[in-house]
């Protein structure tokens, strides 16, 4: 030992003298340690090489497992499994196990060589902070435990659940459990085990540790990732519902239809609801739940007070969550709550100024409360529902209004038209009817001075051709009396009129015409048909006319069977119908009512209404004149027009 | 106006107005012109229209029939005679069917005594004009039919610009035959010039197409 320590150290070249004498003496030294020491430098050779190994190992496993968690995408499995069998295979240790805290216990995530019923247990109860459990100590040291043997740890003689578990059932002797820290936060814990006592090293220890690091950013890694899904989900479920929203569309229902179920998906509920403020909007939306949940959630009241979320959501104006509504003490739905089977419900108003126009329910079957997350998402959801209501109710108005207006404006158009239609009508009715008697004076004037002018003047022509002109003024004035009968003083000519009377007076007056045309007649007049109050001449007048057009339309159709139809009736309780029906070829239906309007008269014989005219007539009768098509062919002229005496305050215009 | 030889001139009137058809009528004997009156269209249609030059004075609105339509049907059963329209309420489009349609005239009412009178006698004279026009072919048409049919044939050729040497070659015959069944065709036609023969073959519809 003495030597060694001159000569400097086993192994160390000796320094000085000549060249060949050191590398002698370094021959002979070296000679005589490998000699002396074989075994303390072969085990410290095979010491380093293993450290070696164990390091490149160590950092081959490391890359692996920093690969697995770079690829991916968001499954926590392989990354833990591949964590796992590194950190066990690198500790010398038999099994391990990865656990995820949630706040409240420690679930199984992975395992590695644990038995199967082991895993079944640890799966069915999740480790709870028990009394002297590791999982107490872990909380609370934020640190390694390492217990040499956990069948003398106080808490398997203490016979906690846990621990008696990983005794009895995993086989854990020596076990290491690292906490999972993020942020110095308790995320989960890294356990490895031995199934006998032989406890850890420092060194892997920190093996163990380093390995637990890693965990946590795999698990940060796939939170961060998860995190990202979902709100490309919330930003693409967002758009769907702007989309929804933006067209417009007068379907309220549809939109909220569309709405429920995308909050229901994003916030993960079994069931859910929109619930109007029926003074606000009617539609009702659900998502979910049994075949009745419409009818069973739009059947119930919801009583001020604490007995529903409903109730309370909308007393409080924000998101209102129950964790189990069996829980709740104030809960009063127990008939619905069993129908519909919900246990978390969690209500959300949509606000409207600060007031809540209806309630987004939420509900799930298991006891799982919704995250601040997803009642932030709802909230937005709620949001979008009141934007989308609104734009309906708004839009709807609009319509409504626009619809109303250019009722209005078309109602006051025709009214004007047919004023000036009835205007013109007359106008055209008086020229037509003088132009006929002017034509015959100026003709028989005309002729007059033609036969003066004759050698010898031929006064007995002369004499007839101004006997004529007498009789032409006659008839102009007499024109001009007809109009002011129709439509002077019409008050005056006011009178209780038989209809059934004059109808056959007025078929007889036309019977000639008739005849000529080959017309049948029928007439099927009521009997106890009450009497109406009018001018007898214009109401008699409004009858030719119509027998008349009926006569010309069956004239121009040959060899069909001619027949006129008069028939009157009662019509309602207090009016009376007169139909005139004819045989001919029919009114296009595309004219019907422009028959009213188009100024059309007929021949003049005597005073010839037109139907713009006879329809001002019966107008000024408080009636109506109409024209449908008739069954199998024709038409038929409708005149309805009020029956018994005329009422002493009603004054015609 | 009229040689004395002519057929005594009738003015037909439909009018459905009595006292109106009986002014016409005093109107139209003042001038000496004949007048048959009726109060519908089917009267009038019964009647055998008279040699001599006639027109139709017609109200537009006949019952049953409109005056236009009545114009139409009168035109397809060929019957030609001069029409002169009389409305109560005219507008332009019918007044332009109506003269389409070669109306004489169409006159509102009330119109002049003398501006009925005025369009009646256009009417005669169109009606006078179309008879002598229809005499003249009717004799043109008696004189080819004396033509035999080598000679109908020679006219055709003839008539087309084709010259003697051409048609003999075209018929196969001597340029003499030719000349001689020419010959004939002038005398008989009574043509005096080979133009008047173009205008009597033309008016015939026997004038072949020009080489």
């Amino acid at each position: 030992m003495k030597r060694r320590a001159k000569a400097g150290g086993p192994g160390r070249p000796v320094r000085g003298k000549s060249i060949a004498v050191r590398r002698s003496r370094v021959a002979s030294a070296k000679a005589a340690h490998d000699r002396r020491v074989p075994s303390r430098r072969d085990s410290e050779l095979a010491r380093l090489r293993r450290e070696q190994r164990d390091i490149s190992e160590l950092q081959h496993a490391t890359a692996e497992v920093l690969q697995l968690i770079s690829n991916s995408s968001g499954d926590l499995q392989p990354v833990f499994a591949s964590i796992l069998e590194s950190a066990i295979r690198l500790c010398d240790a038999h099994n391990g196990v990865i656990n995820r805290w949630d706040g409240d216990a420690l679930h199984l995530e992975a395992t590695h060589n644990m038995p199967d019923a082991f895993v079944a247990v640890r799966k069915a109860s999740p480790y709870r902070p028990e009394e002297n459990s590791a999982t107490v100590r872990l909380l609370a040291r934020k640190g390694p435990i390492h217990i040499a043997d956990l069948a003398k740890d106080p808490a398997y003689l203490a016979g906690n659940p846990s621990t008696v578990t990983a005794v009895e059932l995993g086989g854990v002797r020596t076990t290491l459990a690292v906490p999972l820290l993020k942020d110095n936060e308790l995320v989960g814990s890294f356990t490895v085990g031995r199934r006998v006592v032989r406890p850890f090293t420092a060194k892997q220890i920190k093996i163990v540790r380093n390995f637990a690091a890693q965990a946590v950013v795999a698990i940060d890694n796939a939170r961060l990732l998860h995190q990202l899904q979902e709100t490309l989900h919330q930003q693409a479920a967002a758009a769907e519902v702007l989309k929804i929203v933006s067209r417009s569309t007068y379907d309220l229902q549809a939109v909220l239809d569309t709405l429920i179920e995308l909050v229901a998906r994003q916030c993960g509920a079994d069931l859910a609801a929109i619930h109007p403020e029926r003074s606000y909007f009617s539609a009702y939306s659900i998502y979910g739940g049994p075949d009745d949940h419409k009818q069973v959630a739009g059947g119930v009241t919801f009583e001020p007070g604490d007995g529903s979320v409903m109730a309370r959501t909308a007393r409080e104006g924000r998101p209102v969550q129950v964790a189990d509504v069996l829980a709740d003490p104030n809960y009063r739905l127990h008939e619905v709550q069993q129908r519909l089977g919900y246990r978390t419900v969690l209500g959300v108003p949509l606000l409207r100024e600060g007031r809540p126009v209806g309630i987004i329910v939420l509900m799930r079957s298991t006891v799982r409360p919704f995250t601040e997350q997803q009642i932030v998402l709802a909230q937005n959801f709620a949001a979008q529902a009141v934007i989308a209501i609104e734009n309906t109710r708004l839009l709807i108005e609009l319509r409504w209004r626009t619809d109303e207006l250019i009722r209005s404006v078309e109602e006051l158009e025709r009214e004007r038209n047919n004023k000036l239609m009835n205007f013109e009508a007359m106008v055209a009715s008086i020229s037509h009817e003088v132009r006929q008697p002017l034509a015959s004076i100026s003709s028989n004037g005309g002729a007059a001075l033609r036969f003066l002018g004759h050698t010898p003047p031929n006064t007995g022509e002369v004499r007839l051709a101004l006997n004529r002109m007498v009789n032409d003024s006659h008839r102009a004035s007499q024109v001009f009396d007809n109009i002011r009968a129709l439509f002077g003083k019409a008050d005056r000519g006011y009178e209780t009129i038989d209809v059934n009377e004059l109808v056959r007076g007025v078929l007889s007056s036309l019977q000639r015409e008739l005849d000529d045309h080959g017309i049948e007649t029928g007439q099927d007049l009521a009997t106890e048909l009450p009497p109406v109050n009018g001018h007898r001449g214009q109401l008699q007048e409004v009858l030719i006319n119509l027998i008349r057009n009926a006569i010309e339309a069956m004239h121009a159709d040959d060899g069909n069977r001619r027949v006129l139809q008069l028939r009157t009736g009662p019509h309602g309780g207090n009016r009376i119908f007169l139909t005139v029906e004819d045989s001919g070829p029919g009114i296009d239906p595309v004219q019907l009512e422009n028959i009213f309007d188009a100024f059309v008269t007929t021949k003049a014989q005597g005073m010839g209404l037109g139907l713009a005219l006879s329809r001002m007539i019966i107008d000024r009768h408080a009636g109506q004149l109409s024209a449908v098509p008739a069954e199998p062919r024709g038409s038929v002229f409708r005149i309805v027009l009020p029956s018994g005496m005329r009422p002493e305050t009603d004054t015609m215009p | 106006m009229s040689t004395p030889a002519e057929l005594q001139p009738t003015v037909f009137v439909i009018d459905d107005d009595g006292d109106l058809r009986e002014a016409l009528s005093s109107l139209f004997r003042s001038v000496g012109l004949q007048v048959k009156a009726f109060a519908t269209a089917p009267e009038f249609l019964q009647i055998k229209l008279p040699e001599g030059p006639n027109c139709l004075v017609l109200d537009v609105r006949l019952p049953g029939l409109s005056g236009l339509d009545f114009q139409v049907e009168l035109s397809r059963a060929k019957i030609d005679i001069p029409i002169v329209f009389m409305t109560g309420h005219g507008d332009i489009p019918m007044t332009v069917r109506a003269m389409k349609a070669g109306a004489v005239e169409f006159l509102p009412k009330p119109f002049r005594d003398q501006d009925m009178l005025d369009a009646v006698q256009a009417g005669l004279e169109r009606d006078r004009g179309r008879r002598k026009n229809a005499g003249e072919t009717a004799k043109l048409k008696a004189n080819f039919d004396t033509l035999t049919v080598r000679e109908q044939e020679i006219m055709g050729l003839v008539t087309a610009g084709l010259m003697n040497k051409q048609i003999a070659g075209q018929l196969g015959v001597s340029e003499i035959t030719v000349k001689v069944h020419r010959g004939n065709v002038m005398r008989k036609m009574t043509a005096r010039s080979l133009a008047e023969l173009v205008r009597m073959a033309d008016a015939l519809g026997v004038r072949r197409a020009p080489p």
